[in-house]
């Protein structure tokens, strides 16, 4: 193996050296910065550094650019090749031209004919403003405060106005929304009398569960990214640098592990983590991290197991921790961090998805079969076997368990002539399914008419499931799949949160 | 006395350089000239599946979002905010499209397995990379922000206060991003290329 040599530029020059573009720095910060470079051998091998590997990313294989406009706006242009016989062929599943609104190019007009636009435009504008105050109204016509000890449905939004929304579960009506006024991470958790979210600018917010007031705004520099995680006493982030554990009454930094625990020179990304049995678990660059949650204190380390797909699973004081690339599924005892017995087996490079529900793990491998392993001895309870890919398990609840599974249909033309079919629109669908948790089999499967977009994770309690897909939360009934309501639409939603 | 090794390794990196685009073109396009739109596309269609492809790692989804971003853009440029800055707007599409992505189809892997030789498993011959593998994986390795920092300096040619208007977040922030991507690039490279010398 050939030897690293680990060379560290100057903390504070660090930043700098990074910065390559030629508008990135002022003249004089250039000059100092050259200046430092001349008499400093580190900082002038990191940054020749930097410059290779620049060139490294700009090396890469060329892609190839699109051969032509999508095909939509080339019908739109009224380019439509007509003369050319074209196939659609079907890649996917299925194909589904995606449709776009075709936009008219502006023609001459008249005087008379702008008048009359201009007053038209009257008209549409104020149309538009009463329908936007009719649909605002409907959208915010909170009913208010959240009865004590009842549960609420809480997602918040992805816009700029990082609104927080408690909805009532039996009817979708809206009990309070907070404006956060900064754009949310999705970073989102709910304990007893408190909803706390995470934003991009660095900050963690908690509201009150009952009437959404703001009760604390705690810094912590980076980007408050999901997932949180809550034992009730405080709220554990995961920032891009560091865990830290916040006080749930009032925001109080505990404690935080970060830079020097693991994360070298800032290169700590991405934490994923858990807290369970008085531990807060989190993945760091350079292992596994059992940490006290009462002061952060390292439990345990486990160096192997540095990395992870976010669908672990903690059960009965252990980990399940999923290796996709080599179809194993790791189960390591929270107490000391070591394997509690040779890894469970599953398909190899297929995607893995885990929930648990009080003693049992259902691993989904690849889409294609589910099993249900009893967390008392991770011996195999069932295995179903699927004809059809579902992808997607995201939450058991009921003797239930729900998958939301957003297929992409990817369709080409082939135009005789040319070797390669073209790939000219691309289109998603979701569907949920509900699964017996008992045996696997489907209970039943509802796609929504109308979605755009993809779903979310689901949250389920009580009878009922909630999921984000496309532009709405919707509420389905847990037995027969029927939808109790759809809200927030024309929202861009994190995954539901129930609370 | 030592000086900053530029050209020891590689020659300065060549960026795909769009040429310059008048604003009346986007201006045009606005007003919904299709032949003005046609001129943007031929313009920024490479330097957009380029960004795409690899900020989700896979060129035929990139170029996928890259229809995405332009039948986008042709839907929403009327409703384009004054003045035109059509290079970072459309940018600003295509990172959307990317997230929305990324989102709906759950790829964000949050992090990847390590390659430990002491842990359970040892890492094959079949699995040793080449370059092209080695920086596509370390660009993998990076969090999406950083990814996406990156790549709009570095494709897109922005500088750290445009990167910062165009996806409204602080030029402190973003410096941190291009900062810790590239740290984290070059550690990640270094550290594969290590192990597969």
């Amino acid at each position: 193996m050939k030897q690293l040599i680990d060379i560290q530029p100057c903390p504070q020059w660090a930043k700098k050296l990074a910065a390559l573009h030629p508008g990135d720095l002022t003249s004089a910060e250039q000059a100092n910065l050259q200046a430092h470079i001349q008499s400093c051998p580190a900082c002038a091998a990191v940054i020749a550094e930097y410059r290779e590997m620049d060139a490294r990313i700009l090396a890469l294989p060329p892609v190839a650019p699109l051969p032509d406009l999508p095909l939509p706006l080339r019908a739109a242009f009224g380019e439509t090749a007509q003369q050319e016989t074209i196939h659609v062929t079907e890649q996917a599943h299925a194909s589904r031209h995606s449709t776009i609104l075709k936009r008219k190019p502006p023609r001459p007009t008249s005087r008379f004919a702008r008048a009359a636009s201009a007053f038209a435009a009257v008209l549409v504008v104020a149309a538009l403003i009463a329908g936007f105050l009719l649909l605002f109204t409907a959208h915010h016509s909170d009913i208010g405060n959240v009865p004590s000890g009842s549960k609420v449905v809480v997602v918040a939004s992805e816009r700029n106005d990082g609104t927080i929304y408690a909805i009532r579960p039996s009817d979708g009506a809206i009990y309070w929304h907070q404006s956060i006024g900064k754009q949310l991470t999705g970073a989102l958790v709910v304990t007893r009398d408190v909803v706390i979210v995470g934003s991009y600018n660095g900050h963690v917010y908690a509201v009150n569960k009952r009437d959404g007031s703001v009760l604390w705004d705690r810094s912590i520099g980076t980007a408050a990214l999901p997932p949180f995680a809550s034992d009730g006493t405080a709220v554990y982030v995961s920032g891009e640098n560091a865990v830290y554990a916040l006080r749930t009454s009032d925001g109080e930094i505990l404690w935080h592990r970060g830079k020097t625990q693991g994360c070298d020179n800032g290169a700590c990304t991405n934490v994923a983590m858990g807290a369970s049995g008085g531990k807060v678990f989190a993945f760091f660059p350079d292992g596994l991290y059992a940490l006290r949650a009462a002061d952060g204190t390292i439990l345990w380390r486990n160096p192997v197991f540095r990395f992870t797909t976010r669908s672990f699973v903690l059960l009965n004081d252990k980990l399940y921790l999923p290796v996709e690339a080599k179809g194993l599924v790791y189960v390591l005892s929270t107490g000391d961090g070591n394997m509690v017995h040779s890894p469970l087996s599953f398909i190899k490079d297929q995607p893995i998805e885990m929930v648990a529900s009080s003693d049992v793990v259902y691993v989904d491998s690849g889409g294609q079969e589910i099993t249900a392993i009893r967390a008392s001895d991770d011996r195999a309870l069932w295995r179903k076997h699927f004809d059809t890919v579902i992808i997607g398990l995201s939450s058991s609840s009921d003797g239930r368990l729900y998958v939301a599974q957003t297929t992409t249909y990817v369709s080409s033309i082939q135009i005789i002539g040319q070797p390669q079919p073209t790939v000219t629109s691309s289109g998603y669908s979701t569907d949920v399914y509900a699964l017996n948790a008992s045996d696997g089999s489907i209970l039943w499967r509802w796609q929504p008419t109308n979605a755009s977009g993809g779903s979310s994770d689901i949250a389920a309690a009580d009878g009922n499931m909630y999921v984000v897909i496309g532009d709405s939360l919707y509420a389905l009934h847990g037995s027969d799949g029927k939808v109790l309501w759809r809200a927030l639409q024309g929202e861009q939603l994190s995954s539901p949160v129930i609370g | 006395m030592f000086s900053a090794i530029s050209g020891d390794f590689i020659d300065e990196p060549a960026r795909q350089e769009a040429p310059a685009i008048s604003s009346e073109v986007a201006e045009q396009a606005r007003a919904g000239d299709s032949q003005a739109f046609t001129t943007l596309f031929q313009t920024y269609n490479s330097q957009i599946c380029t960004y795409l492809a690899r900020l989700v790692g896979n060129d035929e989804v990139g170029r996928d979002l890259a229809q995405e971003t332009f039948m986008r853009a042709w839907e929403s440029l009327p409703a384009m905010d004054q003045p035109l800055h059509f290079k970072p707007w459309l940018y600003r599409i295509a990172t959307n499209c990317a997230k929305s992505y990324l989102r709906r189809t759950r790829l964000i892997r949050w992090l990847s397995w390590k390659d430990e030789e002491t842990g359970p498993l040892v890492q094959g011959p079949e699995e040793r990379t080449g370059e092209t593998e080695c920086v596509q994986q370390a660009m993998a390795s990076l969090s999406p922000q950083c990814r996406t920092c990156l790549l709009l300096q570095l494709v897109g040619g922005f500088s750290q206060r445009e990167i910062a208007e165009l996806l409204h977040i602080s030029e402190k922030s973003v410096s941190a991003y291009v900062s810790r991507g590239r740290e984290q690039f070059r550690r990640e490279y270094r550290r594969r290329k290590g192990e597969t010398a």
